[in-house]
């Protein structure tokens, strides 16, 4: 158990989602189960067959290239609270 | 007015004939959700203002005979498809106080044919579910028995549909999320093609599996919005260029005499709950008086399409929510002192705990040294649900299935289960890999009353053959067919 909390705290670094500890554990619990049945595919022998990325079989969809309106800045800004000057304000990331 | 067995088509018919205005059916259905949503918590905002507003437009366009089909019908709308100015939440702290700058190229398609949209309804947080339970701000209940579930993720869809707070809903469909709440209230949900209908304001959770689909009463309603919203999108470049031909609606008459339906056994498994079993067999019963042929096929693949379909859509999940990092818009942590404190809390302290899973499991799935064994493997998966459907139609007209292997269970009865919630999708999931065209109906009812839903899949663009397929049983099943008592 302590190993799967190991491996679901590098997860969840990667994945950019600080967990408490007591919820690393819990979510550490169920993905346990989770990959139990994600683990049912790795003995498949698939060896012979090709990935199929996406369904659709569109490839390279063309349009002419015509300007459009863009979105009005205010609009954009409005949905964040931190909005300054027409741009997001985020801390100090350079000391 | 009675608005319990009230149709699209019927309402169609009454405001063409002048026997109701719009305003008079569009606050029928306000006092409705005034009286009933209390019970059923379907809705998370109700435009009753601009509701009203766009009844007056559309009863001017009746009075001048310009009118067509879904003018001044009253819809609601799932609250992860975005409408200008009106807030999309995806049932998330995330996007709690989210007001997009634009409007998805469905809903705008509705209001281009002058439909009147009631409000936003209830689902699982960013479409992750099969309960609606995951929702952040409240669980919806099943019309059928509010001490139950109404599925999810389009539960809110579903409910309002089954409770006649509205006319008809657009729902989104990542993995059974339209046919299965359908299946549990007991009315209609259709999955369209992949790229039938844009995605254009959508809001993405795995974007090769996301379809947006209508919730109705009936068959033919689900044809009729489907007419209205399907189409190729420039703003979306994987929607669909294709020949548009007769109407979805007008594909429902004609009858299934010598069809040829396909039934996998692989469908038929322990987990099948015996009265939906029941269900379906006399469902195939009734669709060979009917003039099909049904008979069973195998498809070995579709034993493994769960767990190929959460790591596939979990993976692009945990790369579509990357964006979701409390700069630009949705939920932001107080207090951060770094960017990446900033990002995490948000992140930590804005999704849910579904959603989290969700995106754990797709982070897996990418990371390095579990790709080829995870990720890679389930589109191998996909190639192979993909080249076994296009044998089986190759042999039948449709497929057909259980669209659950239960009724809908109690609140709160699997919410600690993940596990149990994701296997109990083996009979939708597989048509979301492929890209597939899917229907559920009521077929019956279990011993409680609850509502069991009956499926037809079809080949790419063969919606005309499963909307045939399922007016024809559905006609014949009339009879039975029941509303909830609320």
């Amino acid at each position: 158990m302590a190993e799967a909390n190991d491996y679901i705290k590098y997860i969840a670094g990667l994945a950019k989602l600080s967990l408490e500890d007591s919820e690393m554990q819990s979510l550490a619990a169920d993905m346990t189960g989770i990959i139990g049945l994600m683990d049912t595919l790795r003995d498949l022998d698939t060896d012979s067959i090709s990935a199929t990325e996406h369904i659709s079989k569109i490839t390279n969809n063309m349009r002419e290239d015509n300007p459009g309106t863009p979105f009005e800045t205010e609009k954009i800004i409005s949905n964040s609270k931190h909005g300054m000057e027409n741009c997001f304000s985020i801390p100090k990331m350079i000391d | 007015m009675d608005t319990t067995k009230l149709t699209i088509k019927e309402a169609r018919s009454l405001l063409d004939s002048r026997k109701i205005s719009v305003t008079e059916l569009t606050r029928t259905y306000l006092d409705r959700i005034k009286t009933y949503d209390d019970k059923i918590d379907s809705y998370l905002s109700v435009c009753g203002e601009s509701a009203l507003e766009q009844a007056s437009e559309a009863q001017k366009l009746i009075d001048s005979g310009k009118g067509e089909m879904l003018c001044g019908i009253p819809l609601s709308i799932k609250d992860n498809i975005c409408i200008e100015g009106t807030p999309t939440t995806c049932a998330s702290k995330m996007l709690e106080n989210f007001v997009p700058p634009y409007t998805a190229t469905a809903v705008n398609k509705l209001r281009a044919q002058n439909s009147v949209i009631l409000g936003k309804v209830n689902l699982d947080e960013f479409a992750m579910g099969g309960s609606t339970e995951n929702s952040a701000f409240k669980k919806t209940k099943n019309p059928f028995d509010t001490t139950r579930v109404p599925g999810g993720s389009s539960g809110g869809s579903a409910a309002s549909v089954s409770a006649s707070l509205a006319l008809g809903s657009l729902g989104s469909d990542t993995g059974g999320s339209v046919r299965q709440p359908a299946a549990f209230c007991g009315v209609v949900g259709l999955k369209p093609t992949y790229g039938l209908v844009s995605r254009y304001g959508l809001v993405a959770f795995a974007s090769s599996l996301d379809q947006i689909g209508p919730i109705g009463k009936t068959v033919e309603d689900c044809a009729i919005i489907l007419d209205g919203i399907c189409g190729q999108d420039p703003k979306d470049g994987t929607s669909l260029s294709y020949e548009a031909g007769a109407s979805y609606a007008s594909a429902v008459s004609g009858g299934i005499k010598d069809y040829k339906i396909g039934l996998p056994k692989e469908y038929l498994t322990e987990g099948l709950n015996s009265e939906v079993r029941n269900a379906l067999y006399k469902s195939i019963e009734t669709l060979e008086r009917l003039g099909a042929k049904v008979e069973e096929f195998s498809m070995p693949s579709l034993k493994h399409a769960v767990p190929a379909y959460y790591l596939m859509s979990s993976a692009e999940a945990s790369s579509n929510l990357s964006r979701y990092d409390g700069v630009k818009y949705g939920y932001r942590a107080e207090n951060c002192r770094s960017f990446n404190e900033l990002i995490g809390r948000s992140r930590a302290e804005g999704f849910g705990r579904e959603v989290k899973r969700r995106i754990l499991l797709g982070t897996y799935a990418l990371a390095s040294g579990y790709y080829d064994a995870y990720y890679k493997k389930a589109l191998k998966l996909r190639t192979l649900i993909s080249q076994g459907f296009d044998e089986a139609f190759s042999k039948y007209d449709v497929v057909l299935h259980p669209t659950t292997p239960e009724t809908a269970f109690k609140l709160g009865q699997n919410t600690d289960d993940p596990l149990s919630m994701y296997l109990a999708d083996i009979y939708t999931v597989s048509a979301n890999i492929a890209g597939l065209p899917s229907i559920s109906l009521p077929c019956g009812y279990d011993a409680n009353g609850l509502p069991i839903g009956l499926s037809f899949t079809g080949k790419p663009l063969g919606e005309r053959e499963i909307l045939r397929a399922a007016a024809t049983f559905e006609a014949d099943f009339a009879p039975e067919f029941r509303v909830p008592v609320l």
